[in-house]
């Protein structure tokens, strides 16, 4: 008897040190939402997250940039006036947002037309006077109190998140307030006023202009071109200052549907008192009668290895990537092993060897999905030389250092260390609401089903070092490669080359295109393909293109 | 009076949600509080070391952060560096150690069952680790690099330098008066147990957590406090640098200009309109097109023109302009009232995040704790008072990106 006790405690033990997975449960709400819940005895807040699926990949060519744009004029704040009923008010809002939206338009053309010629009249600042006018009225209809935001007067705060694949916000505020958050999400989803469009569009351009161009976007846009998934928004940047809000709102409408978003509610409450709530007013959204899939190009891995070279930031920084399966494939599990043995850690082969032995970076990590992973992405490595040593140097080593992984069987401590470590952050991962509920909507948005992050540790658990090895010999090979070799800016000047392949491509682009948006978003894709080139390749180009122009032209 | 009690069950709802904290001190005078909470089989820990005002010599800025990265990559009696990454590793334990408002922190992160381990080794951490000299000169290097931030973007750049106190900026000459001497007083001033405080959170019991913390962190004695007072000041470093009220400029990539404003949070002020301040400032819309936002050093204010086309003198002056007048103008009763009430529901949010609630017990320990009777009582006077002294002109730092010319040429508002 003692003996079957003591057996019994010691499993009971053991069972409370095993990592258990949430319990998750799942509704589908008549619109085609789709409802978990995670209950959380105890906690005296809610974590209450909208998970749309789509993000940056879906949006059309027309509207690049517009997520980014709705996670700040729709999600960034929580205004009274942006929850207006039908009514009076909202008419007055309606027509005086469609006025200034006209002023705006008006007015970007009217500088691009003084912008070429700056000589002649202008209707500038009538059009700026009547702007300022509306803007007044506007401000009238705008709650000045400094804690207008609804969700900020009770306590709370919400955020939002743009990948890929996804636009995910997520709402924390005291459980009392859980009625309250359901009726305001279904309402600002419904009204979709989006008041402070204009505000929000300035500061997002400004935040993109003073970023200025990324290296990753620049890997991304040379490995996996022709899809959106390279895209960088920088590069379209025209295409947003001319969205307009009635454009924004036609977006919000097609991709922020019930049937492509998910609810997760993480809280100390039960499914019988949530979904009644979640079904009232979240339930109540209209569900489109026909389901629209996007249909995107395919990627292929085989595209040979792709060098670029820039001079960019202020670091000599090696990016490489590969193009790698989209989540839901066999081998992404496997991958992910590889990634955290590589550099998951201060022991990882990249941080020990590169790193700590022989001193040639100062900085290495390694990400998977990149830029998402629904659609085929990349493993990226990114390595900072240190001082003294070249990106040759760095080059060489990550190169060998791919080769011995493929070839040495793995050593047994480092497995169980890389598994370790995944572990504890999986734990971590569940112990945060935010945490957790940003792991189920990704994998969902990503992979199209939430158990994936679930099942994760019991998959990698499973995993054996072989085949992690064969997936890194299929994946992480020269041809699925992209390197990126970015060398710091000088202070000076940028590449004078593409300065000049600018100027040469605007002016032919002049010469056939005449809307200036569109004009502008030829030139910048241009000018991204031609950063695949080797600068030998760069100058014949601009060669060609400048044979093309007209001699007083050029 | 409406808002009582709303504010007396939101607190109640608060503390009622948060795991009971259970305090002991062992001998050697280290402060423990315990948090217990079996969700998940987890504990974190959170090691603080208080940097006392004088710690630092004058002349010997950036002392802290060089002894902070010199003992991040030092060995201990018992573990060369790489071994002792290897055990963290194996054992998939997260150790970090931060430099943090007044003093340091060690942050822990494990897996319940390598509890022993982890507080083992963050002891070994601090009771033998052996600061090697010929570690210095590469640490005074990676110091300046740190404190450059190549890697940032220039915005982030430029607060980095706004935020820290000019006067206790290091430089490369502080850096290299610093000597093992320094550092080793130093260390014997702060890593000390009567100095600490350990926060334990997460899936252990009180007498577990003693008797891990006794067998672990009990024989940390406290080193002899140095017999010779405060090194001098070399005579190049004896003055003190001159206080810049204006950064250098840092290149935009982009043709627009963007000017900076820090102030501080003044050390006088009590916490209690601090909080209230840190919720109503940022969504001040009077401000516009000022941008606010608050954290936990100070206030930041940021006004671009987009095209570059403004002088920065007259941003400078615009941005100036608005803060002073909306210092001016104040907060309204109902403002407060509103503040109060929403400052008392987002106590709450704190159960949603394990760091937040370390984060508070370790405020409350060091006595920088919100005490909820002092926020019920305070005034709106109080509130417009704490205001005024927050963005007193003369207590802001201003900095610009891109542009051409000086910020403060013209006379300030």
């Amino acid at each position: 008897m003692r003996l079957l006790l003591a057996m019994l405690a010691t499993t009971l033990a053991l069972h409370g040190q095993m990592p258990r997975p949430s319990e998750v449960q799942e509704r589908r709400l008549a619109n085609g939402a789709r409802l978990l819940l995670v209950e959380r005895p105890g906690l005296s807040a809610f974590n209450g997250t909208l998970v749309f699926q789509g993000g940056r990949a879906e949006e059309p060519a027309a509207a690049v940039g517009a997520t980014d744009l709705l996670a700040e004029a729709l999600f960034g704040a929580t205004w009274p006036e942006d929850l207006l009923a039908p009514g009076k008010n909202q008419k007055d809002l309606d027509a005086l947002l469609g006025q200034e939206e006209g002023l705006l338009e008006a007015l970007r053309l009217e500088r691009l037309r003084l912008r070429r010629d700056p000589a002649a009249p202008t209707q500038a600042p009538a059009l700026e006077a009547s702007l300022e006018s509306v803007r007044s009225r506007l401000k009238t209809l705008f709650s000045e109190s400094p804690l207008a935001d609804l969700y900020t007067a009770r306590g709370g705060r919400q955020k939002a998140e743009v990948s890929a694949d996804a636009l995910l916000v997520q709402t924390e505020l005291p459980l009392e307030s859980f009625e309250f958050w359901c009726r305001t999400e279904a309402q600002r989803l419904q009204t979709l006023q989006l008041s402070r469009f204009s505000q929000a569009r300035a500061s997002l351009v400004r935040e993109l202009r003073s970023q200025g161009p990324q290296g990753m976007a620049l890997l991304c846009g040379a490995a996996l071109p022709g899809h959106p998934y390279g895209r960088e928004l920088l590069d379209y940047l025209p295409s947003l200052e001319a969205l307009r809000w009635s454009d924004l709102r036609a977006h919000a409408r097609r991709s922020l549907r019930p049937d492509r978003m998910m609810i997760i509610l993480v809280g100390s409450f039960s499914m019988e008192r949530v979904l009644p709530v979640v079904e009232r007013q979240l339930g109540s959204l209209p569900s489109p009668l026909l389901r629209e899939e996007s249909i995107l190009p395919e990627i292929t891995p085989d595209l040979g290895d792709r060098r670029v070279q820039a001079t960019l930031g202020a670091a000599s920084r090696l990016l490489t990537g590969w193009r790698t399966p989209p989540r839901e494939h066999p081998d992404h599990l496997a991958l992910r092993m590889a990634a955290q043995l590589l550099a998951g850690g201060p022991t990882s082969r990249l941080q020990s060897n590169l790193m700590r032995m022989k001193g040639l970076a100062q900085r290495a990590q390694m990400s998977l999905d990149v830029p998402g992973g629904r659609f085929p992405g990349l493993l990226v490595a990114d390595l900072w030389a240190s001082e003294g040593h070249s990106l040759a140097e760095v080059e060489v080593a990550l190169h060998s250092e791919i080769l011995r992984f493929q070839q040495d069987p793995i050593p047994q401590d480092e497995w169980l260390r890389a598994l370790a470590q995944l572990e504890t952050e999986h734990l971590r991962r569940e112990d945060e609401p935010g945490a957790l509920a940003r792991a189920l909507g990704l994998a969902w948005a990503e992979g199209g089903d939430w158990h994936l992050a679930e099942l994760e540790i019991q998959r990698l658990r499973a995993l054996l070092p072989e085949v992690v090895q064969q997936a890194v010999r299929v994946w992480l090979k020269p041809s699925h490669r992209t390197t990126v070799l970015l060398e710091p800016t000088p202070a000076t000047s940028q590449d004078p080359v593409e300065a000049k392949l600018v100027q040469v491509l605007k002016t032919l682009a002049a010469l056939r295109i005449t809307d200036p948006a569109q004009r502008e978003r030829l030139v910048a894709e241009g000018v991204r393909q031609l950063r695949m080139l080797s600068v030998e390749e760069r100058l014949r180009t601009l060669t060609l293109l400048e044979a093309q122009l007209a001699p007083e032209k050029r | 009076m409406k808002a009582a009690p709303v504010l007396l069950v939101a607190a109640a709802i608060s503390l009622q949600a948060q795991p009971r904290v259970q305090a002991f001190t062992l001998p050697n005078g280290l402060r423990v509080l315990h948090m217990e909470d079996h969700e998940h089989p987890l504990v974190r820990a959170r090691l603080f070391l208080r940097i006392e005002p004088g710690t630092v010599p004058p002349g010997r800025q950036g002392l802290p952060l060089l002894f902070q990265g010199l003992f991040d990559h030092a060995e201990t009696a018992d573990l060369k560096a790489g071994e002792l990454d290897r055990t963290l590793d194996d054992s998939g334990i997260q150790l970090t150690q931060s430099a943090e408002p007044g003093g340091f922190s060690w942050r822990l992160l494990a897996r319940s069952r390598e509890q022993d381990r982890a507080m083992g080794l963050l002891a070994d951490r601090l009771m033998r680790t052996i600061l090697d000299p010929s570690l210095l000169q590469a640490q005074r290097l990676a110091c300046l690099r740190q404190l450059d931030q190549p890697w940032e973007s220039p915005q982030a750049r430029l607060r980095q330098t706004l935020t820290m106190e000019p006067a206790a900026r290091p430089t490369a000459g502080s850096l290299g008066a610093i000597t093992l001497q320094d550092l080793l007083d130093f260390r014997a001033r702060v890593v000390r147990p009567d100095r600490a405080i350990l926060i334990l959170h997460g899936d252990l019991g009180l007498e577990q957590a003693k008797r891990l913390v006794l067998l672990s962190l009990g024989p940390w004695t406290a080193q002899p406090l140095p017999a010779r007072g405060l090194p001098r000041p070399s005579p190049a470093a004896a003055a003190p640098p001159p206080v810049p009220q204006e950064a250098p400029p840092i290149p935009l990539p982009d043709s627009g200009t963007l000017v900076l404003a820090f102030a501080p949070r003044p050390e006088d002020l009590a916490l209690e309109p601090v909080e209230l301040l840190n919720l109503l400032v940022p969504g001040q819309t009077s401000l516009l097109p000022v941008r606010v936002e608050t954290g936990e050093d100070g206030l930041v204010a940021a006004l671009d023109d987009g095209d570059g086309a403004s002088p920065r003198v007259s941003l400078g002056s615009l941005l100036h302009e608005r803060l002073e007048s909306f210092r001016r103008k104040g907060f309204t009763q109902t403002d407060l009232d509103r503040a109060r009430a929403a400052w008392f529901a987002r106590r709450s949010l704190d159960s949603l995040h394990p760091e937040a609630q370390m984060d508070r017990t370790l405020a409350e320990a060091l006595g920088r704790g919100v005490d909820e009777g002092r926020m019920k009582a305070l005034t709106l006077s109080a509130l417009n008072a704490a205001l005024q002294i927050w963005l007193d002109p003369a207590r802001l730092r201003i900095g610009a990106l891109g542009g051409s010319g000086g910020l403060l040429a013209g006379p300030r508002p």
